[in-house]
């Protein structure tokens, strides 16, 4: 036993593996751990000039003022509705896109129809906000052509703060729900096929064979998909949303993340902005152990079937 | 109980397809669009006339200026030298610190995990501040080094190619072992050789991340002449479609403007648009890879 120990560790350079290591852990403790213990300045009247040696504490000061002002109640439910919105569309969006691709029977159609869909996700924010933009615009855009065409009077989508959640929603939806879909479709291709020739034979229609079949089948991954989306909710993307929103709707479209890039890169108030993504790295980390914890109970305990 | 009726089964079936097309349709729109605004006629485009197909006598004004547009060009080159090299950074990175992890018997593999694993539940946007002021403070603002190694790794991936890795035969390591071979020379003769298509899908991933971020570059770089085309394309197309100031050198366009910008979406999306069949099935493999293993 020893001695086998013993060869096994000779066949190991541990020293080698270490100096393989030395740029990985360099670069990890340089801009991930640094900025980690640089969250001390939410804490201080952290200023440029005297460094967060000699900037002055202040306590919960800049938490204080953030929870205190208008900011706090709105950011805070743009950031939920935003989550909730993509939890009720966005979530079941890839669920009903992978059923019907998997009902596709015609192998080239089939393929053919998951590269279109999956199309979108390569694109990126800027491109996609760019075209929503433009077809969305009263002027020039498309879609009030249409509406014109039918007669109806033309909108200015992108200046009225009721239709950002809708429209945030709606890109998100054309854009990942290909991607997401892809998970699904995992699913269902094992799913056992004699079980749908049992139903078949049992005269199952093509909706009782999706009701008890498919479903069943896809489930566990679908239960385990919302909770980890659920976990997520407040960590909403936010470079897309930055790309969307301007100044006169910003009492919908003002989320966590885009208030601190405002208040700490465009205004360089780095101790508010600070506190500010603090506080919801606070929550969102919250909301996902609880997430995951809960999520690997249920795959622990579906693994026993 | 009966057999399903064949006509119902025919039913479904075309119902089926009918949504998938709908869908595909929604999803190909707006890249139809794009592309015909932006071979269309300027003023056609303007008047709003277009809505699948280009309208009036074709016309590549839009792209005859952006092809004498100093600013796409740079951007474009700078582009593609982040990818690039970029890249090249994450793979290299991701690679140094999977290896050693997969070794079985290596004695820092518990620390090495938690230290890496760790950072994935830290948030963006917690991060932001402190990370732009560590950038600030290694005086790495405004230079293109920043870009490429603030973000040389992502936890995910490197967590992937370790699971990768670790699948190989631990015989293959002890006979190369036996036979004098450094860690080094199995890393680089024998592993990374037999890993094509796992490098290629976390590569190709890593690669599209670089493509298409802007976020980052806009913060850290305020010269032009850095700039990817993310950034261009994002104050020509964005910026100018609420209303501010556009680019003074592509202002000149004129009746141009509307062509110009859908030229530019096209010119920035061609690459991607390209390669994608190709890669298509890597990018598959990759979606699935984290979940087959639990």
């Amino acid at each position: 036993m020893t001695r086998n120990k013993l060869k096994k560790k000779s066949l190991i350079n541990q020293r080698e593996l270490w100096i393989m290591l030395i740029p990985v852990i360099l670069y990890f403790a340089l801009f991930k751990y640094l900025p980690m213990g640089g969250v001390i300045i939410a804490f201080q009247r952290y200023s440029p000039f005297r460094g967060v040696a000699g900037s002055p504490w202040v306590g919960l000061e800049y938490f204080r003022q953030f929870f205190s002002s208008i900011y706090f109640g709105r950011v805070l439910r743009n950031t939920l509705m935003i989550g909730l919105f993509d939890l009720a569309f966005g979530f079941p969006a890839p669920i009903i896109l992978a059923l019907l691709l998997n009902g596709i029977q015609n192998k080239p159609f089939k393929k053919a129809t998951q590269t279109v869909t999956l199309l979108p996700h390569f694109v990126s924010y800027v491109v996609v906000a760019g075209i929503a933009l433009n077809m969305l615009s009263p002027s020039t855009g498309v879609i009030n052509a249409f509406r014109m065409k039918l007669g109806l009077e033309s909108i200015y989508f992108m200046q009225e703060s009721k239709y950002f959640w809708g429209i945030f929603t709606s890109l998100r939806i054309i854009k990942e729900s290909g991607f997401s879909a892809i998970i699904y479709l995992a699913a269902l291709t094992a799913i056992d096929p004699t079980l749908y020739e049992a139903a078949r034979c049992d005269g199952a229609s093509r909706p009782q064979q999706l009701r008890h079949v498919t479903l069943p089948g896809i489930i566990p991954t679908i239960v385990i998909m919302f909770i980890i989306k659920v976990g997520k909710i407040i960590s909403i993307s936010f470079e897309q949303v930055l790309l969307l929103q301007n100044d006169v709707i910003l009492d919908t479209s003002e989320v966590i993340s885009t208030l601190v890039y405002r208040r700490g890169l465009v205004n360089a108030d780095y101790s508010y902005a600070t506190a500010v993504g603090l506080f919801e790295t606070f929550v969102a980390l919250v909301l996902v152990l609880s997430s995951n914890a809960i999520a690997r109970r249920m795959k622990s305990e579906s693994s026993l079937w | 109980m009966n057999r399903p009726s064949g006509k119902m089964e025919l039913f479904w079936t075309i119902a089926v397809a009918a949504a998938v097309i709908l869908i595909c349709a929604v999803m190909l729109y707006p890249f139809l669009f794009t592309i015909s605004a932006s071979i269309s006629d300027p003023d056609m485009v303007i008047r709003n006339q277009v809505t699948f197909f280009p309208k009036g006598p074709l016309s590549f004004e839009g792209y005859k200026i952006l092809f004498r547009n100093e600013r796409i060009w740079q951007g474009y080159a700078n582009t593609i030298f982040y990818t690039l090299f970029g890249t090249g950074v994450n793979l290299a990175i991701t690679i140094l610190a999977a290896y050693p992890m997969s070794r079985r018997g290596f004695n820092g593999y518990r620390f090495i995990n938690i230290f890496i694993s760790l950072t994935m539940f830290i948030s963006a946007t917690g991060m932001m501040i402190p990370l732009f002021l560590v950038v600030r403070g290694l005086h790495m603002l405004d230079t293109r080094l920043a870009l490429l190694i603030v973000f040389a790794a992502f936890p995910y991936y490197i967590i992937l190619l370790r699971s990768f890795f670790q699948q190989m035969p631990e015989e293959m390591f002890e006979a190369a072992r036996l036979d004098g071979a450094s860690e080094f020379t199995i890393l680089l003769k024998i592993v990374l050789p037999l890993s094509g298509a796992a490098l290629a899908t976390i590569g190709l991933y890593y690669g599209i991340n670089r493509w298409n971020g802007y976020f980052w570059a806009m913060i850290f770089l305020r010269d032009e002449t850095k700039q990817p085309l993310q950034v261009v394309l994002r104050e020509l197309i964005v910026l100018a479609s609420m209303g501010e100031e556009m680019d003074a050198s592509l202002n000149r366009g004129g009746s141009n403007a509307e062509v110009i910008k859908y030229g530019a979406i096209v010119l920035a999306t061609l690459p991607i648009a390209v390669i994608y069949p190709f890669i298509q099935k890597y990018f598959v493999k990759g979606a699935t890879l984290g979940s087959v293993k639990g």
